[in-house]
């Protein structure tokens, strides 16, 4: 129901502030409407533009380029340091410290 | 000195034992002599010490009514060593002393299970296990955190299931002692050190160990320190059977460090191939009412031919401008109805088509309606839709394909056209055989 609304009237928020969950709820509200078939030529149009731009927002949030494994420290005055985090220290299961 | 009835011993035993408030709330370590239920649910027992080498064992009986027996997660057998926690009580009827359970815990480890069940009892009463204080994961976490030791094997799992379901997530690895003197501080140090770190979710995870090794997790400081966190908290620590208190008190609780992993973060190819399936369906949706719309004036602009003649030799010969309106009107009505799908009405024209005698005077006119058909879409273009030609003006646009940067074109608008040059293309990539 809630969908629908967002279809029909209120201005849609711009597809760029969405997060993934509310992109992909939307875009599956979006699909509902279209293959229902009996949308009006003018809101087809509008929906599918929609659409596209939510596939896109979902598409950019799901790319992005793999992240490194930081280690993160405090010094004495209480600075926050991030340094690489050595996978080559990962050897031993049970070293406590 | 006064003779007391019985009844009125018991009432004194009875008021004097439940005046101690030690035996008003005991935990007692036992072993389960006998144990038998009511038909009403009730449980009795008789519970035995369990130290070895007395010489005559002794026990004491105990009760735990249906209520309370709701919420054991084992059924009491003889031979099982428990830590039973109620109150001392006298049933005078019968002049027994009995100890009334309100829970029991297995154990095989006296000690250790029972500061558990007491810190497990404390907390849970403080509403620190409450559902509504669980804050809900992110679904795609940009950044997290993971509390454990730089060296062990439960950072590697972690490491390794977050590279593989959603290399976009960046990992914070904030290392502490997990196990022995000082690592409850350690760790209640490392998850404010990494609540700094502003990640979507913190981890905190160990690998399996002894149930002394697990201890850190089971400390009363680690689980408030995890309460306090407003961020959400994932735990897997040990293996699957292991249940710490800092489970109860976690956001999520996973049964081991890569299970925590695979809780925090989903799947990306498969969120990457839900999306490629939607987008399937979108391009499907829109080809599908595209195509039926076209259908539909394709159909009427049919039927019109058929009618126009007639129409216009019975007519009595009046203007080319007016037939021309009228015709624009009748297709436009016709085209409104079609979509709104009153085939009824279409059919009612139809029926009054052209009569045979007419056809020599509809060859008359053959020419001047081909060039009212050819006119005619302008009803459907009057009302802001175009139709985009090719710059030979022959070929209409369809395709992406048909053109490149610089072709021209012919758009014919209600009231004129309008030549255009391409300055991109778009083609949609999506393959629309599957992929």
């Amino acid at each position: 129901m809630e969908l629908e609304a967002k279809g029909a009237g209120a201005p849609a928020v711009s597809p760029d502030d969405l997060e993934y969950e509310a992109a992909l709820a939307e875009l599956d509200a979006v699909l509902l409407r279209l293959e229902d078939g009996r949308v009006p030529l003018e809101e087809a149009i509008a929906l599918y533009g929609r659409g596209v731009a939510l596939v896109r927002r979902c598409s950019t949030l799901l790319d992005g380029a793999e992240k490194r494994v930081v280690e993160l420290s405090m010094t004495g005055d209480g600075e926050l340091v991030e340094r690489p985090f050595l996978a080559a220290q990962v050897t031993e299961p049970q070293d406590a410290d | 000195m006064r003779i007391l009835q019985v009844g009125e011993l018991n009432s004194l035993i009875r008021a004097d034992l439940e005046e101690d408030p030690e035996l008003a709330d005991v935990y007692v370590e036992a072993e389960v002599g006998t144990c038998t239920r009511s038909a009403a649910g009730h449980r009795y027992m008789t519970l035995k010490d369990c130290r070895q080498g007395l010489a005559e064992a002794t026990s004491i009986k105990a009760v735990m009514f249906r209520g309370a027996g709701l919420h054991l997660n084992f059924e009491p057998e003889t031979g099982q060593r428990v830590i039973a926690h109620g109150r001392i009580s006298f049933y005078a009827a019968r002049g027994d002393v009995q100890l009334y359970l309100d829970r029991l815990e297995p154990t095989g480890v006296g000690a250790l299970a029972l500061a558990f069940a007491q810190l497990v009892a404390k907390l849970e009463a403080e509403g620190l296990f409450a559902p509504e204080r669980k804050v809900p994961l992110p679904f795609l976490p940009r950044r997290l955190a993971v509390v454990t030791s730089p060296s062990g094997a439960a950072i590697r799992d972690v490491i390794q299931v977050v590279r593989r379901r959603c290399p976009i997530t960046e990992l914070v690895v904030v290392p502490s002692l997990v196990q022995g003197e000082g690592s409850p501080a350690a760790i209640v140090g490392a998850l404010r050190l990494a609540d700094l770190a502003r990640p979507d979710a913190i981890l905190l995870v160990r690998g399996g160990g002894s149930l002394e090794d697990l201890q850190a997790f089971n400390s009363e400081e680690v689980a408030r320190a995890v309460a306090r966190l407003t961020r959400p908290v994932i735990t897997g620590v040990g293996h699957e059977t292991d249940t710490t208190v800092v489970d109860f008190v976690a956001d999520l609780r996973a049964a081991t460090p890569s299970v925590a992993a695979e809780l925090a973060v989903p799947d990306l190819e498969q969120l990457r191939a839900e999306i490629a399936a939607r987008r399937l369906r979108l391009r499907r949706a829109a080809d599908a009412t595209l195509a039926g719309i076209s259908r539909l004036l394709e159909q009427t602009a049919g039927r019109l031919t058929r009618l126009a003649p007639a129409a216009r030799v019975a007519s009595g010969r009046q203007d080319v401008d007016l037939r021309q309106a009228r015709l624009n009107a009748a297709y436009s009505r016709l085209v409104d109805q079609a979509r709104e799908g009153i085939g009824a009405r279409l059919n009612l024209l139809r029926a009054r088509g052209p009569a045979p005698r007419l056809l020599t005077a509809r060859e008359e006119f053959a020419g001047r309606v081909g060039r009212l058909e050819a006119l005619s879409p302008l009803a459907v273009l009057g009302r802001g839709y175009s139709i985009t030609y090719l710059a030979d003006g022959a070929q209409v646009l369809r395709d992406a394909s048909q053109v490149e940067v610089g072709s021209l074109l012919l758009t014919r608008l209600a009231n004129g056209t309008v030549t255009s040059a391409v300055r991109e293309v778009f083609p949609l990539k999506e393959a629309p055989d599957g992929a």
